[in-house]
């Protein structure tokens, strides 16, 4: 498949992430504008549609027809299998790890990936550690990735524990 | 790196031993323990001891990251270890330790979780990889990885234990007193697993998600990146096996997420920024082919 479809196809399933349903967990108030004017009232448990996130608001779509923006925070999406959740058609990808679906039916609790049980059985790995020294990124090199997205650094301050 | 081939079986014993107490600790906590609760395992470990060298954590990190990897490969894509490290170590530059040796890397494994060493490592599984969306939510979460390197939450935690002479003298009656061999020892290293199995403190946690958001901020990202996360890991199903270890090791993400809301409300939520979505995109669709 051309590159260009595949990442087409990607794009629309991250930004379909969005576009979900999900309903209201707290009484909240609906806004035209991420923290702008009221519109109106949501109560527990209204069923919404989620658009898009926009920082720590979400636009949603309401059984009615009426949009407007909830914080983040009054949103729970419906639950979903696991592998609903991943990237677009990476599910082959994930699933092609070293372990064979023999491996994984022999782990304890149905774990699939790396516990506590292969921790015990590691022998550590020192040729593999040296490997990260090769994809290390300098500090330059880092600054620079991060302009040509254009990110730039800023002061922010830490946050207190409330 | 030490080479250990020129050291004596027991100092090998006896540092894997302690760096697996570390692994236990890295990846399924650091909670305090009463050795009176223990039994007989809790009495050997009462009377070991090897304490934790001040100036070790690049060492201790490097021992720790390798047993890390031995049980989990990284992943064969230079690209886009690359691409991960570029991110993180932007991310590490906003934090109070940029100048530590960072290095990220995405490990083999389909399981959801990510994982941090002292002294600058940081690990993310491909399983979360594939269920982020953006570049934010990937500075996101290797910010909260670099928090818990910068705030030492680990290291702390092996000294603490250390102090509580739980360490390195276990080994010692084993291969000394007793004559037994590695197996004793990694009797005793399970039997400690299972008592650490339950995570690092909560409140170590919850700090690393404050940490987290606030270097992604800076680093201009868009600081609800790791919140929407958390979101995304609370609509998967508990039960999926893929989180068994995250959410054995971690507080569930509805109580994480309630906890950094209301840290970030009325500071971060003034500051908008980048989502590099579609750079993201780009990467992932690299995978898909």
């Amino acid at each position: 498949m051309p590159r260009c479809i595949l990442v087409l196809i990607l794009m629309c399933s991250a930004a379909a992430y969005a576009a979900d349903s999900g309903s209201i967990i707290e009484s909240t108030s609906l806004h035209v504008t991420p923290n702008g004017q009221v519109r109106g009232q949501l109560s527990q448990n209204t069923l919404i549609q989620v658009l898009q996130r926009d920082g720590a608001w979400y636009e949603v779509k309401l059984p009615d027809g009426r949009r407007g923006y909830v914080p983040l925070r009054s949103v729970k999406f419906g639950e979903e299998k696991a592998s609903d959740s991943v990237f677009g058609g990476l599910w082959s990808w994930l699933n092609s790890s070293r372990r064979s679906q023999d491996d994984m039916s022999s782990s304890t609790a149905g774990i699939r990936g790396f516990d506590e049980k292969e921790l015990d059985a590691s022998e550590p790995d020192y040729d593999a550690l040296k490997e990260l020294t090769g994809w290390a990124a300098g500090a330059d090199s880092a600054r620079k990735y991060a302009a040509a997205l254009p990110l730039s650094a800023r002061t922010v301050k830490e946050l207190d524990d409330k | 790196m030490r080479d250990y081939s020129k050291y004596p079986s027991f100092q090998y014993s006896s540092l894997r031993f302690f760096v697996l107490m570390l692994m236990a600790t890295s990846l399924v906590g650091c909670n305090t323990i009463d050795l009176n609760q223990l039994g007989s395992i809790g009495e050997s470990l009462q009377q070991a001891f090897v304490p934790a060298d001040a100036d070790d954590e690049k060492e201790i990190g490097d021992e720790a990251a390798a047993v890390l990897l031995g049980a989990a490969p990284v992943l064969k894509d230079a690209e886009l270890q690359k691409y991960v490290n570029r991110v993180g170590m932007w991310v590490a530059l906003q934090s109070d330790r940029p100048d530590l040796p960072w290095r990220f890397a995405v490990l083999d494994d389909p399981d959801i979780n990510a994982f941090a060493a002292p002294g600058g490592y940081v690990f993310i599984t491909k399983g979360l990889l594939a269920r982020l969306h953006s570049e934010a939510e990937l500075a996101g979460v290797l910010g909260h990885e670099v928090g818990h390197v910068v705030a030492k939450h680990h290291l702390n935690a092996i000294r603490k234990q250390a102090r509580t002479r739980l360490v390195g003298m276990a080994a010692t009656q084993a291969m000394e007193q007793k004559g037994h061999d590695s197996e004793q020892i990694a009797a005793l290293v399970s039997g400690a697993k299972t008592i650490y199995g339950k995570g690092l403190d909560r409140k170590d946690e919850y700090h690393a998600d404050r940490l987290g958001v606030v270097y992604a901020a800076r680093a201009g990202y868009d600081p609800y990146a790791l919140p929407a996360v958390l979101q995304t890991l609370d609509r998967i199903n508990p039960n999926s096996s893929e989180l068994s270890l995250l959410f054995k090791t971690h507080p569930q993400p509805a109580d994480r997420l309630e906890k950094l809301d209301g840290a970030m409300r009325g500071t971060l939520d003034k500051f908008k920024g980048l989502t590099g979505e579609k750079r993201f995109t780009a990467q992932l669709a690299r995978l898909a082919r």
